[in-house]
């Protein structure tokens, strides 16, 4: 752990990710201290105004003051994008796990996965929220069952590189139990790929969530996310541009933090890729 | 390879089965009754019950299935509530823009994802490959609506060279029909496009390490010809799999695309039967594109056997 946190050290633009990560987490987190308005407030008289001192990002149709309405849009965007990462992880690895490790559960798992990831991942979610109602559980639950499968994947075909290993082999003629071994000696081997593919789930999640947003089916029509203000904006492209530019900043910067994150990770973890000592 | 067809198509009928299972369950998460949801909450009682009645909701749930399917294999998806109309149809009418769409964001795709890998993978390690890579990730991190939107900015709101949105069908001119899906496909199109140039540069790079490629280069062939034959032409089986992978990607994407500008397209359509609680629209546009993408990446998967000796005779 030591030594791999030494090898994601030596990548710049995997640190300098981790930092833009961290830092718009942290003013998410801070939105209360650092909001300029309360993101819901109206003000009639301001609306439509172009970023200023009083106005950073400038205000809404409504005068809401975008850039307190972004910290506080960061909130439900991270929070969502990082459950689903975290759900899908807990349930890709359950599945994958299961699959790559008994092959009979296997034949049928995989089919319903490929089942799954038959369809596009934007539309699936889409159905999914139209059918239970919009509302942030129900954005988490889709793009869980979106991206769960893809995450099965993944570690499933990592359980099947070390599944007839040698030592495995030995574990089982000595009556281990399968349960120890997909924990104790199976598991461990899955989580550097998985761990990558959680990071890009992250990214793709907070994607998706801001489009489903924008489509009319986020977490929240009442509360602001980086989607709806973005969706809000659309009809004042030619009177107020920066409705939508900064959302959509917020949205790219986060995502590319966790990208490059996600990309160092996966150069630190593989040791074809281990430059020297 | 009969026997590889023989299972590949096994395999398609299992995964169509399942696709049609979660197609029809989505859209029986409604909390209640779809019935009701759909006919809102002045409905009355002998209303909803006639609904119910027609959609055949009264009936055991794999009944409703069953029928269902035998009906969708016929190329009968039921009718939507809100247009009046076949669900059919209504995609039918649809279908032109969303195509053409998909079609356009394709080749910008490819032919801005393709030689980009190719340079990053050729040039691996200098600052070109490190810029490259560095853009292909930013790409692939901007949400495809802002990136619409942006290019609405520029080109319609500030130099009004493109029409901000809406369509022209092909019957009423080929080239409006083009200025219309311009910025649609091009926004589509960049962002897939660095998928793809991700996935060609590290197919290449696993081509370009290869020992044939070391002994093209050893015994004297123009760099030119192991780039293109020796290489390329190798790495072609994992980029036809790319292209595969972002077929799903493109039908997603062109729903946003269509609802960015207003494109009257199957994804509008989704995206407008939401609200209107259409849920037969939903459920047959999803089995559509499920279908469309399985499909169309078995025919790649049955390129490989042209592209790959190797495959054919294993």
């Amino acid at each position: 752990m030591l030594r791999f946190w030494r090898e994601l050290r030596r990548r710049k633009l995997g640190m300098a990710g981790v930092f833009v990560l961290c830092a718009i987490t942290a003013a998410a987190l801070a939105a209360p201290v650092l909001a300029t308005a309360p993101p819901k407030k109206l003000v009639i008289q301001d609306r439509l105004s172009a970023p200023s001192a009083a106005h950073f990002f400038g205000t809404d149709h409504l005068g809401r003051d975008i850039f307190s309405r972004i910290l506080y849009g960061g909130r439900t965007s991270l929070w969502v994008g990082g459950l689903v990462a975290m759900t899908s992880a807990l349930f890709g690895l359950l599945l994958g796990l299961t699959s790559g490790y008994f092959p009979r559960v296997d034949a049928i798992l995989m089919r319903v996965m490929d089942g799954m990831m038959a369809f596009p991942a934007i539309l699936l979610a889409l159905a999914i929220v139209a059918a239970t109602g919009p509302s942030a559980i129900n954005v988490v639950i889709a793009l869980t069952l979106v991206y769960t499968p893809r995450i099965a994947r993944v570690a499933r075909a990592a359980v099947l590189t070390v599944r007839n290993l040698e030592y495995v082999q030995a574990i089982e003629a000595l009556g281990g139990r399968a349960g120890r071994i997909l924990l104790r000696h199976i598991f461990p081997n899955t989580l550097a790929p998985v761990l990558v593919q959680v990071s890009i789930t992250f990214a793709y999640a907070i994607l998706a969530e801001a489009g489903l947003s924008f489509l009319g089916v986020g977490p929240s029509p009442i509360e602001p996310t980086w989607g709806n203000i973005l969706a809000e904006g659309r009809q004042y492209l030619q009177n107020a541009p920066w409705i939508t530019l900064f959302p959509g900043l917020a949205i790219s910067l986060t995502v590319l933090g966790i990208n490059l994150m996600g990309d160092a990770l996966r150069d630190a973890l593989d040791p074809r890729l281990r430059g020297g000592n | 390879m009969s026997q590889y067809l023989a299972r590949r198509l096994a395999a398609l009928v299992i995964v169509l089965g399942v696709v049609s299972v979660i197609s029809f369950i989505v859209t029986r998460l409604v909390p209640g009754d779809p019935a009701g949801a759909m006919l809102g909450l002045e409905a009355r009682e002998e209303d909803i019950q006639a609904m119910r009645k027609r959609l055949g909701l009264d009936r055991p749930l794999p009944e409703q299935y069953v029928r269902w399917v035998a009906l969708a294999v016929r190329g009968n998806l039921g009718d939507s509530v809100f247009i009046h109309k076949p669900v059919t149809a209504a995609i039918l009418e649809r279908i032109e823009p969303t195509l053409l769409l998909m079609l356009l964001a394709e080749t910008v795709a490819l032919s801005v994802g393709i030689p980009t890998g190719v340079v990053s993978a050729l040039r691996r390690g200098s600052w070109i490959d490190q810029s490259l890579t560095f853009i292909t990730l930013a790409a692939v991190s901007v949400p495809e609506f802002w990136l619409g939107l942006n290019l609405i900015i520029l080109f319609a709101v500030q130099l009004h060279w493109l029409p901000s949105s809406g369509y022209l069908s092909l019957a009423e001119g080929h080239a409006a029909t083009l200025r219309y899906l311009l910025m649609p496909a091009v926004s589509l199109g960049l962002i897939n496009s660095a998928l793809i140039a991700r996935m060609t540069r590290s197919a290449m790079l696993e081509v370009l390490g290869q020992d044939y490629v070391r002994t093209a280069r050893a015994k004297g062939a123009p760099p030119r010809l192991v780039t293109y034959r020796h290489a390329l032409k190798n790495a072609m089986v994992p980029i036809l799999t790319v292209i595969g992978l972002s077929v799903a990607g493109l039908l997603g994407g062109a729903t946003v695309a269509e609802t960015v500008f207003a494109i009257p397209g199957v994804g509008l359509l989704v995206v407008n039967s939401v609200s209107r609680r259409d849920y037969p629209i939903i459920q047959g546009v999803l089995l559509l594109a499920a279908v469309v993408n399985v499909v169309i990446n078995l025919l790649l998967d049955l390129m490989y056997l042209l592209v790959d000796p190797r495959i054919r005779y294993a």
